[in-house]
């Protein structure tokens, strides 16, 4: 809970210098109402004034309204109003009304930051609805019904005082979920929650806005008069309404369309030159000064637009997703109807105060009522559910394929090839289908496993990705600092040394740590790569140890190396995309790059567009990079450890954008849409270093890229206990971390599919973070970090030398198609470091030694090389069918538990267990016996146990 | 006689992949053939053996080398299920079944295809062709001190110089034909060993063809068959479907080519899409950055038309519609006919350009003509604008269809992404050919259309001017419909004579505010003079220049 006087402090110091834009449109807003001229003549968005038009069911009826001086509507908007009331709740602490929210789907509702700032608060809150006063005579108050919050079920902030380098903060609002019972037992259900519609066109300036509110913890008020909506920012909207604290998180409804436009934010005062609040009177205004004393402007809200997409942004866990799903629903939907609708297809607005089009054709009334009773129509919309399923190519086989399916969930399904390039007709291929309005993918993808046509299946859903995260919660941080108290997050290594868990923090910011480990290996242990610092030339031999303890400073000064960049060898990397940081600048290729992550406007462009903008945030994609194009001179401070294969410039990485960040890949398809991309372009490597569990695409995506000869680097895994997809397939070259005591990396996967290991733990990269001196600038800088995805661009590295070097040999037939792959990893397992102190097994054949393996010529393989030898390919994917979904569901669930949720500055999560088909729920207690489901909401597997269960599938899957 | 230049043209195609490969007969269908033949537009006849060539005006030309696609081969002349060419094609069966059916690679079929040529060579030598090849590793060249000595020698000879240039960069895959797994990853090796050979020497070559070649794929290539043609060779591989500009393995490609320090490789642009295209000269301008030897290489289109107007202007004023249906990884793309002239004829009179996007826009024009390079007009009656003959002169609103590949569709056409272009152009028409001379007004107008592109797009010193960048590039026996009356090498003699009455004639008709391509005396008429000049040039010594040029290694 934040005080409303530093709520209106805030709003002084953020919008005071607009003060004379605000009031000049006040001004055009009286001008128009002295002129009786129409809104049409006030909005300036031509855009938004389309939309409003096309919301209007009856067109003639809405021009003449909306444009003349008309001043009624049909009357169902009372009913809709009402509607909307029942909707909005009182927002207690500990028993006190303190604020307003509203219901926005089942069991979520939505109010200010600043009424509900954190996830633990939330607990202390709840929702009153129906705290109204009834009919007259008696005026009496009605019984209301408290509902307690959880946020355990749905919690999403995002803070008043936003941070510009973070999307979608600073929008006040928080989401969060309330329990489904009253206290005295009343069900959520009772209640229509209002879905939010994130398009345009709800309201234009000079339209008047209705406020339903609990101000000063009143029972429920509307704001009816005074009320028109006449300036904006790009996040809020200004309208006149009159409003008093409590009003916070109040629901502002468009009285044209009955459409929620505004999340109530604040009041809007007048302010000094100095951005100070004025009284009526024009003195400077304190915490003591009474409301009615301030000098209004207007009030402030949040648009609506601005928080669907917020949350269509969120990064969530995947047991939000169905809230999620649920928040923005109505948005896509009525995106859809109005893009339908006549007067969008045409470029031409009426004139203001025109007449609309004698041809015009009024539209059906219905449409118009679907439009704004979205509410209940939109509760009935079902999500696009996506599968990836194998089927023969063939047009007979998909046209019988076809039939069925639109038989069976409609004439909107789309099934089409998940990797065209590659696709070879007559033969099995992967195809991608996508079900509209799909009301339980679950048990549509039973059904699909016994389609006839489909060979196997699975449901595309977002699954979490295996990377270097371990983000640092800088909320927590900031919270023990807060307190007085230093951060107690710490993790111990074999040696019992601490150190911190992290470098990163959870907004994308680094810390600096030179010293810490500069002492971890010269003190506390002594690694044979590290030596005490007593000039520039120590430091920068330490930041490329990694170089040392692969063999590559030898390899690149010995005779007869020849360049990557030279003989044209063409990699790509597979990861979150490329960002601005100087030390990577100019290294990828950004002219064939490319972005798949979905619904992005940029699809050829793997920008990182978390890193867009004055402040940089350099993705995963920027770390991984630099191991392989960090420039070697640049001018940021401690700068170190080039690029292995950056060739002054000249070799280029080409980033290939598949997830928007190292936390969850939305849909494998666009993994899928990757690989094909990449097989025409004719790249001869890959370097992945995030991964998944296995999957039935991703295994085909791993023997396609193998049987074509390239050459596909992938991580092991960091902190789980078995090797993770793409790694585990036998096509790829799985890659396990070492550290400057060439140990084991403590979070390395391991496991015989490993073929190397390279360093991993403790690799200088680069970071961006924030200046102590002001706290606020952003400096590049670098930064010591763990991971497989660290180790994997060496070996990548490696194959780009060695293909270099034994270019014109390799382009011999004895070396076609997965013959060059096999060649590699023989000549990389051959050469392999043996002498290191890596203990147990699974590491594969040792550590990368590139020096080595540049002197090993190839050798042809022979057919019984072949690493899909003995490899029972149907009987691998129906074992895959039936445990993949359980294994994602843990798989997630798991990550959850490593990596924690999501966090940035403005979100926040609970982990609840994802649920299982009724079918995997048998097949699990058949598997694991009847012991405690994942699916047991609030009783969760412990972390130990998902591992175990986890590695037991796999070991089931790959006979291991 | 009038000596010939010819930029593009197959010279033996039809020998190598025949049944009777004595390279002193024609190939020439009989009874049910011939009439496909005629059906067809007269494809499978020969247009410019050996023996034609031997009879023609025909001095220097390119010789085009090509490996045949899988497209063609997987079935020819096939009709509702039949396999009518089994029957009446005189092919070497045995050839095409090993490209059906992945018995070979193309780049052994194209070094195939090279000995068959290096066989020949000293029969082709001789009486009556005098057909010599010829390269920059000859030594006698090495005798010859200036590019004006190569053109002197080269116009005066009896003989007949070819120079060779490799048509589709298909014809370096070392990998099975439509192999399902394999993929040619290093094309760019094969080109090096190509280039490094001393018996054998490439002018140009072209990265793309008429099909999609699945393991091998360089770059985005433009639909390039026509309807009638589908039915005669269906495949999918002839629609580009999964095309987005350069693949990376082009990029190395074409480095490959331009950058080889003794023996550089010319691009061919045609074939590409024009996305493609368009990422070429981009791409040709960063390497020209790091590598100076860029600026002295032209760029080359050997067989084109053009579609009449800029890409600039094209993606604005939008005279066309892209299709909505992606289902098969391609849009349609359907463009509204233009008319750029008439005939005399009462009924079917309007001319028209192919608005396929095979053909270039005026950016390229002037692109082709800034690097020094040379631009091939085709003799292909569908490449310069006419269709099918009882309406081509009233035609409906739309073109053919043709198909695009979906992301450079959407790319260009649909988000009109590609900011380059001079301003488009005009039409006005006074009066009219006949009927008759239909085809050769469409290749006058293309030379005059690229003339007056070129006089807008550069500055160009006394002496010089866009006439310098014209010739003829047939593609005789490249499975072309020839435009009336130049049925084969024999007849292209004539074109001199007919450019001296068409060309006047398309400079009157495409009238752009009193811009002319010809010189014109004071009292209006043609200067007869500047016009004999330009059509020597068009027909012969440009050509020849450019050939000189590459003898001597592209000199500064």
């Amino acid at each position: 809970m934040i005080t409303h006087w530093d709520v209106l402090s805030f709003l002084a110091g953020h919008y005071g210098d607009r003060n004379d834009k605000f009031l000049k449109d006040l001004g055009n807003l009286e001008q128009m109402r002295s002129n009786y001229d129409s809104p049409m003549n006030l909005e300036d968005d031509e855009e938004r004034k389309k939309m409003r038009l096309a919301r209007e069911g009856n067109f003639l009826f809405a021009v003449e309204r909306i444009m003349d001086s008309i001043d009624y509507q049909e009357v169902y908007i009372l009913d809709i109003l009402f509607r909307l009331s029942k909707a909005v709740c009182r927002i207690k602490q500990n028993g006190r009304g303190i604020g307003t929210g509203f219901l926005v789907a089942e069991n979520i509702i939505i109010t200010n930051h600043h009424v509900i700032s954190t996830e633990q608060e939330a607990e202390n809150f709840s929702a009153e609805f129906e705290f109204e006063i009834g009919l007259p005579p008696q005026r009496e108050l009605l019984p209301s019904c408290e509902f307690v919050c959880d946020p355990s079920i749905f919690f999403l902030t995002s803070v008043l005082d936003g941070d510009p380098s973070i999307p979608y903060s600073g929008l006040d609002f928080t989401l969060v979920g309330i329990k489904s019972k009253s206290a005295n037992g009343k069900s959520i259900k009772d209640y229509t929650p209002i879905a939010l519609d994130g398009n345009k066109g709800k309201i234009i300036k000079g339209e008047n806005c209705v406020i339903i509110q609990h101000p000063e913890g009143k029972p429920k008020k509307v704001a009816l008069k005074n009320s028109a909506f006449f300036s904006e920012t790009t996040t809020r909207i200004i309208y006149e309404t009159d409003t008093q604290p409590g009003s916070s998180g109040s629901m502002v409804v468009a009285l044209g369309t009955g459409e929620v436009v505004a999340l109530h934010h604040a009041g809007l005062p007048r302010t000094d030159d100095q951005n100070r609040i004025l009284t009526k009177t024009g003195a400077i205004a304190t915490n003591q000064t009474s409301e009615q004393d301030i000098a209004w402007i207007g009030n402030q809200g949040i648009k609506v637009s601005k928080i669907v997409e917020a949350i269509e942004a969120a990064v969530l866990p995947e047991h939000m997703e169905h809230g999620r799903n649920l928040l923005i629903r109505k948005t896509k939907k009525v995106s859809k109807e109005l893009q339908a609708k006549d007067v969008m297809k045409n470029d031409e607005m009426p004139l203001a105060g025109a007449k609309p089009p004698k041809e015009t054709k009024p539209s059906q009334p219905k449409e118009n009522a679907a439009i704004i009773s979205g509410v209940s129509s939109a509760n009935a919309i079902n999500e696009t559910a996506d599968f990836l399923l194998t089927a023969e190519y063939t047009e007979q086989n998909l046209n019988v394929l076809q039939s069925i399916l639109i038989a069976k969930y409609g004439a909107q399904i789309t099934l089409s090839l998940s990797m065209p390039a590659a696709a070879v007709y007559g033969e099995p291929e992967l195809f991608f289908l996508q079900i509209p309005d799909c009301p339980n993918p679950q048990e549509v993808l039973a059904t699909l496993r016994v389609t006839p046509g489909i060979i196997n299946v699975e449901w595309d859903r977002p699954i979490q990705l295996n990377a270097d995260r371990g983000f640092k919660k800088r909320s927590a941080r900031r919270a023990a600092e807060s307190n007085g108290m230093e951060e107690s997050i710490s993790m111990e290594d074999d040696n019992g040394f601490v150190y911190a868990e992290s470098f990163l923090e959870d907004d994308g910011f680094g810390t600096p740590n030179e010293k810490t480990i500069l002492e971890k290996y010269t003190v506390i242990q002594k690694s044979k790569y590290f030596k005490e610092v007593t000039n520039e030339a120590d430091a920068l031999a330490n930041r490329e140890w990694n170089w040392r303890a692969t063999g590559f400073d030898k390899a690149l000064s010995a005779a007869g190396m020849v360049s990557p960049a030279d003989a044209g060898i063409k990699m790509v990397q597979f990861d979150t995309g490329y960002s601005e940081h100087n030390k990577v600048w100019g290294g990828f290729n950004t002219d064939n790059d490319a972005d798949f992550v979905g619904d992005d406007d940029t699809p050829n462009d793997a920008r990182d567009s978390e890193t867009t903008g004055i402040l940089k945030m350099p993705g995963h994609g920027t770390r991984t990079g630099s191991l392989l194009i960090g420039r070697k001179d640049v001018a940021i401070p401690e700068n170190g450890n080039p690029g292995l294969v950056e060739d002054n410039g000249k070799f280029k990485l080409t980033p290939y954008r598949i997830a928007k960040t190292v936390i969850l890949i939305n849909r494998q398809q666009e993994l899928a849409a990757a690989l094909d991309r990449a097989i025409l372009q004719g790249f001869e490597i890959i370097t992945m270093s995030m991964g998944l569990p296995p999957t039935l695409a991703t295994a085909r995506m791993a023997k396609l890229a193998y049987d074509k000869g390239i050459i596909w680097c992938s991580a092991a895994g960091n902190e789980v206990k078995f090797v993770i997809a793409p790694a585990v397939y036998p096509g790829t070259i799985a890659v396990a971390a070492s550290n400057p005591m060439d140990k084991l990396w403590k979070g390395s996967s391991r496991g015989s599919s490993v073929d190397i290991t390279a360093p991993g733990e403790d690799v200088y990269v680069p970071i961006v973070f924030k200046d102590a001196a002001d706290g606020n600038s952003i400096k590049e800088g670098f930064s010591y970090g763990n991971g497989t995805s660290y180790a994997t661009p060496h070996v990548a590295a490696a194959a780009a030398y060695w293909l270099a070097k034994y270019k014109d040999e390799l382009n011999k037939p004895a070396y076609a198609g997965w013959r060059k792959v096999e060649a590699f990893r023989k000549a990389l397992k051959q050469t392999a470091r043996k002498k290191h102190n890596l203990d147990g097994n699974g590491y594969g054949a040792g550590i990368l030694d590139a020096d080595a393996l540049m002197k090993q010529k190839p050798q042809p393989p022979a057919d019984k090389d072949y690493a899909y030898n003995g490899w029972n390919e149907h009987a691998f994917f129906a074992k895959l069918q039936g445990i993949g979904e359980i294994g994602k569901t843990y798989w997630n669930e798991l990550h959850g538990w490593l990596f924690g949720k999501k966090r940035k500055t403005t979100e926040s999560f609970v982990s609840v267990a994802s649920a299982l088909s009724e079918d995997d729920k048998l097949l699990e207690a058949a598997l694991f016996g009847g012991g405690v489901s994942a699916t047991e909401s609030g009783a969760q597997l412990s972390q130990e146990e998902l591992n175990r269960r986890l590695t037991m599938l796999n070991q089931s899957l790959f006979n291991d | 006689m009038q000596k010939v230049f010819d930029g593009h043209f197959h010279l033996l195609f039809k020998h190598y992949l025949g049944s009777n490969n004595k390279i002193g007969e024609n190939i020439r269908l009989t009874g049910l053939g011939q009439t496909l033949d005629e059906i067809f537009g007269g494809p499978f006849d020969s247009q410019s053996s050996p023996e034609l060539v031997s009879r023609s005006p025909l001095s220097v030309g390119v010789c085009s080398l090509i490996a045949l696609e899988h497209a063609f081969a997987n079935r020819i002349l096939t009709v509702k299920g039949i396999n009518i060419g089994k029957l009446i094609l005189p092919l070497d069966w045995k050839k095409v079944e090993n490209i059906k059916k992945s018995k070979t690679t193309y780049y052994d079929d194209f070094l195939d295809q090279v000995n068959f040529y290096l066989q020949n060579k000293v029969q082709l030598g001789k009486a009556p062709y005098h057909i010599h090849f010829t390269g920059r590793g000859d030594a006698w060249h090495k005798l010859l001190d200036t590019e004006a000595t190569f053109q002197k020698l080269l116009g005066e000879n009896t003989k007949r110089y070819l120079v060779f240039s490799i048509e589709g960069g298909h014809n370096l895959s070392n990998v099975a034909i439509k192999s399902k797994d394999l993929e040619s990853q290093n094309p760019e090796l094969q080109l090096k060993a190509l280039q490094e050979r001393n018996d054998v020497d490439f002018m140009s070559i072209n990265l793309c063809h008429l099909s999609d070649i699945t393991e091998q794929r360089l770059g985005g290539f433009s639909q390039g068959l026509n309807k009638s043609a589908q039915i005669a060779f269906f495949s999918e591989d002839f629609f580009p479907k999964v095309e987005f500009g350069l693949t990376e393995r082009g990029k190395k490609v074409i480095r490959q080519a331009l950058l080889h320090e003794e023996r550089p490789v010319l691009i061919d642009v045609k074939h590409m899409s024009v996305y493609t295209r368009f990422h070429f000269y981009a791409y040709r301008s960063v390497l020209a950055v790091e590598n100076d030897v860029i600026d002295r290489l032209p760029i080359v289109s050997t067989h084109t038309g053009f579609v009449f107007t800029s890409l600039r202007n094209f993606l604005k004023v939008k005279p066309y519609r892209l299709g909505k249906d992606d289902t098969h990884g391609y849009r349609e793309l359907v463009t509204e006919n233009r008319k750029i002239g008439r005939t005399n004829d009462k009924r079917n009179h309007e001319l028209y350009a192919n608005p396929w996007t095979i053909n270039l826009f005026d950016e390229e024009i002037v692109e082709i003509m800034r690097s020094k390079g040379i631009i091939g007009i085709s003799l292909d009656q569908r490449i310069l604008g006419h269709a099918k003959s009882f309406k081509d002169g009233k035609r409906p609103k739309d073109f053919e269809p043709e198909l695009v590949a979906k992301l450079e569709a959407e790319k260009l056409f649909e988000k009109g992404e590609l900011p380059f272009a001079a301003e488009g152009f005009f039409e006005d028409i006074f009066k009219a050919p006949t009927r008759a001379e239909r085809h050769i007004m469409l290749f006058c107008m293309h030379l005059v259309y690229a003339v007056r592109v070129g006089e807008e797009g550069l500055p160009w010193l006394d002496g010089t001017s866009p006439w310098d960048h014209l010739c003829i590039g047939s593609d005789y026996d490249g499975l072309i419909n020839p435009i009336n009356g130049y049925d084969n090498i024999t007849e292209i003699g004539k074109l001199t004579k007919d450019l001296k009455t068409y060309l006047p004639l398309a400079d009157f008709y495409i009238d752009d505010d009193g811009k002319k391509a010809l010189l014109y005396l004071e009292n209006g008429k043609v200067d007869t003079k500047f016009l004999d000049e330009v059509i020597e040039k068009v027909m012969f010594t440009n050509g020849v220049r450019m050939v000189a040029r590459f003898l001597k290694n592209w000199p500064e």
